[in-house]
């Protein structure tokens, strides 16, 4: 079986890579380019831990092919902070404490970082269910909630 | 009562030490390690519930290309403990998964393609799929070594365990009380759900020293039952705690 040539970007960086055809965009993005701040949970689409954005898109990166990558633009928990400093979605999880064993934290941000694109202005009725696809074990979700709520309000005011 | 001012951490809402890390991805977990020349390996498991294993033959993965190792039930120490008899299957299979053999290669798709070439010649036996069925006089026995409570003076037993919680006195409680509530409860078996699923890297030298890299709630427990199962001195095991995603009491041992 030959390897497939894709060439992406990835956080606004050029990434060229050889790549199984089977393989996920998961894989290549954690085994072959070492970025493993996006997690593997189920592998099934479930649980939205290795959620990732493809040309802005919220997608399941275990759900995509990596030959479906490209010439399309890839963003990741990596690409989240700045230069100058962490997002603000990143410091609101830290002070509401919107995090324990961490896990899932990347697919949270990621997710909420696309929805905050969208709707700068969410109502919690709308964060929850654009939040449903992303499971955490520890925090009960409100904290992630209010998190992102108050994310929403720190950006409207930045705006 | 001290004024608010001067509490230290009463009233305060500190960030957590390993925050930073988790929001930005940098923490690494249980499967975030990755080592030079590192292979994978895959585990082989049981399709029934209950059934003797006649034979393993796992010469048709290591003569695949890109499988460099394969292990079976004669790769470990004889001399063993449930938990060395659940990390890979002996005489016979206890339950649906159990492991029966693993093998490694050097892309994680070749060693789940080499799992196919493992023959396994199982005689079935009869499941035991209930409570009552296992509790059952006459009933089948799964785990022909176990006693209840540990007990080898009586008989095997289907009953792992009895535990009792008791308090005062429950027969004179009833006899006095108005009125008597009866039913049976039963719960369900329950896993606990932590999104990482486990995840471990080792790799071990000429000398025997091996290193591993797991998701963990109990790392001294890891390196005695790794040492227990590979039949090695604990002074040689070293293990590291990654992150972990998630235990709930899941990732205490091997």
């Amino acid at each position: 079986m030959s390897k497939l040539h894709v060439t992406t970007s990835v956080n606004g960086q050029p990434e060229e890579v050889l790549c199984e055809p089977h393989q996920s965009l998961l894989d290549v993005l954690r085994d072959e380019l070492g970025l493993t701040g996006t997690k593997e949970g189920c592998s099934t689409g479930d649980c939205g831990a290795c959620s990732v954005t493809l040309d802005g898109r919220l997608v399941c990166s275990c759900l995509v092919l990596a030959a479906e990558a490209e010439g399309k633009e890839v963003g990741t928990i990596e690409g989240v902070a700045n230069p100058d400093g962490l997002h603000v979605l990143q410091q609101k999880f830290l002070e509401h404490a919107a995090l324990q064993c961490g896990i899932c934290t990347p697919g949270f941000i990621v997710a909420a970082k696309v929805l905050l694109e969208r709707d700068p202005n969410p109502d919690e009725t709308t964060i929850r269910y654009w939040l449903a696809g992303n499971l955490c074990r520890c925090t009960g979700y409100d904290k992630i909630i209010r998190a992102v709520q108050d994310a929403a309000t720190e950006l409207a005011h930045e705006a | 009562m001290a004024e608010a001012h001067d509490l230290k951490v009463i009233g305060t809402r500190p960030v957590r030490p390993d925050g930073v890390e988790k929001v930005t991805g940098r923490a690494n977990f249980g499967a975030d390690l990755h080592l030079p020349g590192m292979i994978h390996g895959k585990v082989l498991r049981s399709p029934y519930a209950h059934a003797r294993i006649k034979s393993v033959d796992v010469s048709g993965a290591l003569a695949m290309e890109g499988v460099l190792a394969a292990v079976c039930r004669s790769d470990f120490p004889e001399e063993t403990d449930d938990l060395g008899r659940n990390v890979i299957a002996r005489d016979k299979v206890l339950y649906h998964g159990h492991a029966v053999a693993a093998v490694a290669a050097t892309t994680p798709l070749l060693a789940e393609q080499a799992l196919d070439a493992i023959k396994v010649d199982y005689d079935v036996l009869e499941p035991v799929l209930s409570i009552d069925q296992a509790i059952a006089d006459g009933a089948t026995l799964v785990n022909e070594e176990m006693h209840t409570n540990g007990d080898a003076s009586q008989p095997a037993s289907n009953v792992a365990a009895i535990t009792k919680f008791e308090r005062g006195d429950a027969e004179k409680g009833f006899a006095e009380a108005d009125v008597v509530v009866e039913g049976e409860y039963r719960v369900p078996m329950a896993h606990q759900g932590y999104i990482e699923p486990h995840a471990c890297t080792a790799t071990i030298n000429e000398e025997g020293k091996i290193t591993v890299w797991c998701s963990t709630q109990g790392h001294f427990d890891v390196r005695t039952q790794t040492a227990a199962i590979l039949g090695t001195s604990i002074s040689k095991v070293k293990v590291i705690a990654s992150e972990i995603g998630g235990g709930f009491g899941g990732k205490l041992s091997v």
